[in-house]
């Protein structure tokens, strides 16, 4: 596993928050590879390897999906819902990064099997901490299904 | 001549059965009406008053004669009592008891010390008639004239009780026959008993006939409190027969919620009236009922006359009525009630919505700006000045996305009210209004604008109808994709009698799937384009302000597309547009 560069398919419409999510992975030199879609569609494409993702060595399956939930076209929710109900995907396990803490997005992005539910903080410091625990925890202590 | 001792044993006979007339009255009526008990105490008194009389010269004289007569007047006193308080109109007897008083002792004297019958009888008659004059001045003249019908014949009585005595008297007065003993007395004693004979067996028939009128006149009372109380209800009620279903009674309630007449829902059942929406409502109500359960307030629909669908809260139970069982249901109309609800409703959820937005779309620029002060502090020292612009871009982007979403935040609150007064505006003025306005993008992208000529005009807040047209404008210049030659047609299609307008472009279309999501509030069908996703939902609910509705076609990505919408109240007569 180590050495081997993790994949992470990060999918987030807004490109600041994109931007930052990059930025801090590269800033603890977690030395990945994050593909960045912008909408669930593109996510979905990318999973299924369709249109412009068809080319297996540009678009490898992840190893992790990082979801936020209001994007445009088709919804983080149903994004999540198409993972966990394909035989092949449903092993990726799917954090979702959002804004939102609205009880009931969290509630139905459990009940769709999300394997971890993270609040973007509004504070800076917080942003990092979180990025830096979320970088330990899943992309160097966590042992990826594949 | 006849044998006044015979006469007085009729008169003892009539004041027995008169005695079990009234206690048989007393038994059913004393709790209904005052007063009664009052009248059996005087049928005993005359009854005992007249043994007494029929006794003389077995008992002592002044018991025979005094005492005897007292009681009957004592009787003739408190049936006055009675009848005051049968009538509600209990007044003073103070000067009664005090001429009672002085009767006592008159007769006493004349039985006693000075023996002398004609002085007793003129005694007994005058004092008769002070009392039964006060009876008959009750009943005819002191009762409400409302009541006199029922008091009336019984005052007769009383006027006859005066007259009879009043004759007595002057007969006493002028017949030279003298005797002391009264069973020896002549004709006038007679005549005077067969009078009281006839007017007590009057008294008897008439207090038995005015408890009657009474009893009929308060039944009648009570059925027209009933009636009014039935048909004022705001509820419709209906009496329907168990065994087939006939209404047989409904109040004007009924009449105003069904809209069906009195004639034509009497004689019909709810099946005919077609009154019941769902056939299995209807069942379960009756199977409910056949169980002997009743039901209270539960919703069902139900039809108008016209057809109109009302929410009704339902009632019905058995109840019997002159030993036939028949059903009482009774609805109300709460078909507002439930449209108010129902749009409190729609309300609440958009305001959900509204308050979810604010908490993650505003929360996101914030969180950018946040982030980016940060990293801007730590690259500021550095000597990365493009990192350093790079932050400031970020911040600012989110600035301004933060700003224009408050700006169509306030925009779409300030929707659902009249900012400016309604007016006729022609539609061709509407679309250039719209056009001139986005007529920058128009010109940066060359797009074609073909608006057909329509002799058409609108009714209601200009600049919120032009918005209609700008929204959708903006939309299609946005999402013209790569078209060559971007072309929007604007005009108007009728589809049987419904006047809708549409915007159609060639641009990138919308994929079907997107359907549901294109008019909510902040849903962005792509990430990349400006906006914040509040220009459709804006468009929707201006449409829906006019009662109309708004949708999109689209045969899918590349095909460009087409929104329609319609504007009723805009098109309506228009006195009405004002509501918009």
């Amino acid at each position: 596993m180590k050495g081997k560069p993790i994949i992470i398919l990060l999918v987030e419409d807004d490109p600041a928050h994109a931007e930052i999510v990059i930025r801090n992975f590269k800033d603890f030199n977690l030395a990945n590879r994050i593909m960045h879609v912008e909408d669930g569609q593109a996510a979905l494409d990318y999973l299924y390897r369709k249109g412009e993702f068809s080319n297996v060595q540009e678009s490898p399956r992840p190893h992790i999906v990082l979801l936020d939930l209001r994007l445009p076209r088709v919804d983080g929710l149903e994004v999540l819902k198409q993972i966990k109900s394909d035989r092949d995907l449903h092993s990726i396990p799917v954090v979702i990064l959002t804004t939102s803490e609205a009880e009931i997005d969290r509630v139905k992005a459990y009940d769709c099997h999300a394997n971890s539910y993270l609040v973007k903080p509004v504070d800076f410091i917080r942003f990092v901490e979180l990025m830096k625990a979320f970088g330990y925890y899943w992309l160097a202590w966590n042992e990826s299904p594949c | 001549m006849l044998d006044i001792k015979t006469l007085m044993m009729l008169y003892l006979i009539i004041n027995v059965i008169s005695t079990g007339a009234m206690a048989v009255i007393w038994s059913q009526h004393r709790g209904r009406f005052a007063g009664i008990t009052f009248w059996l105490i005087d049928m005993i008194l005359q009854a005992v008053g007249s043994v007494l009389i029929i006794l003389r010269g077995l008992i002592p004289d002044l018991i025979s004669m005094t005492v005897s007569n007292t009681l009957i007047l004592a009787g003739a006193l408190i049936i006055l009592m009675g009848l005051e308080r049968f009538t509600g109109k209990k007044g003073w007897q103070i000067h009664n008891y005090v001429l009672l008083a002085v009767f006592i002792a008159v007769s006493a004297y004349f039985a006693a010390v000075q023996p002398n019958l004609p002085a007793r009888e003129i005694a007994v008659s005058a004092m008769t008639i002070i009392l039964t004059f006060q009876c008959c001045w009750l009943l005819l003249r002191r009762v409400a004239p409302g009541q006199r019908q029922i008091t009336r014949l019984t005052g007769i009585v009383f006027a006859g009780y005066v007259a009879l005595n009043f004759a007595r008297i002057i007969l006493t007065i002028i017949t030279p026959d003298q005797t002391n003993d009264f069973f020896k007395s002549g004709a006038v004693s007679a005549l005077a008993i067969i009078g009281y004979i006839v007017l007590s067996t009057c008294l008897t028939i008439s207090l038995v006939l005015m408890v009657n009128r009474r009893l009929l006149a308060d039944v009648k009372g009570q059925e027209e409190k009933f009636t009014t109380a039935f048909h004022s209800s705001p509820y419709a009620i209906m009496l329907t027969r168990p065994s087939d279903g006939i209404i047989f009674e409904v109040n004007d309630g009924f009449v105003n919620i069904s809209g069906y007449q009195y004639s034509e829902a009497v004689g019909k059942t709810t099946i005919d009236l077609n009154l019941w929406v769902k056939e299995e409502d209807r069942l379960a109500v009756v199977s409910e009922l056949t169980q002997g359960r009743e039901i209270r307030g539960v919703e069902y629909q139900f039809r108008h006359k016209t057809g109109r669908v009302i929410t009704g809260l339902f009632s019905a139970n058995v109840v019997t009525v002159n030993n036939e069982t028949c059903i009482l249901s009774s609805i109300g109309d709460i078909t507002e009630r439930k449209q108010m609800e129902e749009k409190l409703k729609i309300a609440f959820e958009e305001l959900e919505r509204f308050t979810y937005t604010i908490s993650h779309d505003l929360k996101s620029p914030l969180v950018t700006v946040k982030t980016f002060l940060g990293y801007l502090r730590q690259d500021m020292p550095g000597p990365d000045a493009e990192k350093v612009e790079k932050d400031m871009l970020y911040i600012e982007g989110a600035a301004d996305k933060m700003s224009r979403l408050l700006d169509e935040l306030l925009e779409m609150s300030r929707i659902g009210r009249v900012v400016h007064p309604p007016v006729m505006v022609p539609f061709g003025d509407l679309v250039q209004e719209a056009l001139d306005m986005v007529a920058g993008g128009i010109r940066e992208r060359g797009v074609a604008v073909q608006v057909s000529a329509e002799p058409l005009s609108l009714y209601g807040d200009r600049p919120r109808l032009v918005e209609i047209w700008q929204n959708l404008l903006e939309n299609a210049v946005k999402f013209m994709g790569g078209q060559a030659s971007p072309r929007i047609d604007i005009g108007i299609e009728k589809r049987g009698k419904d006047t809708i307008f549409f915007v159609r472009d060639n641009g990138m279309g919308i994929d079907p799937r997107y359907k549901s999501r294109v008019f909510n509030l902040f849903d962005k069908l792509d990430a990349k384009t400006e906006g914040t996703g509040l220009g459709l939902a804006i468009v929707r609910r201006i449409v829906e302000l006019y009662k109309g509705t708004a949708w999109f076609e689209s045969a899918g990505e590349g095909q460009g597309s087409c929104f329609f919408f319609t504007l009723p109240a805009a098109l309506q007569d228009q006195s009405q547009g004002e509501s918009a």
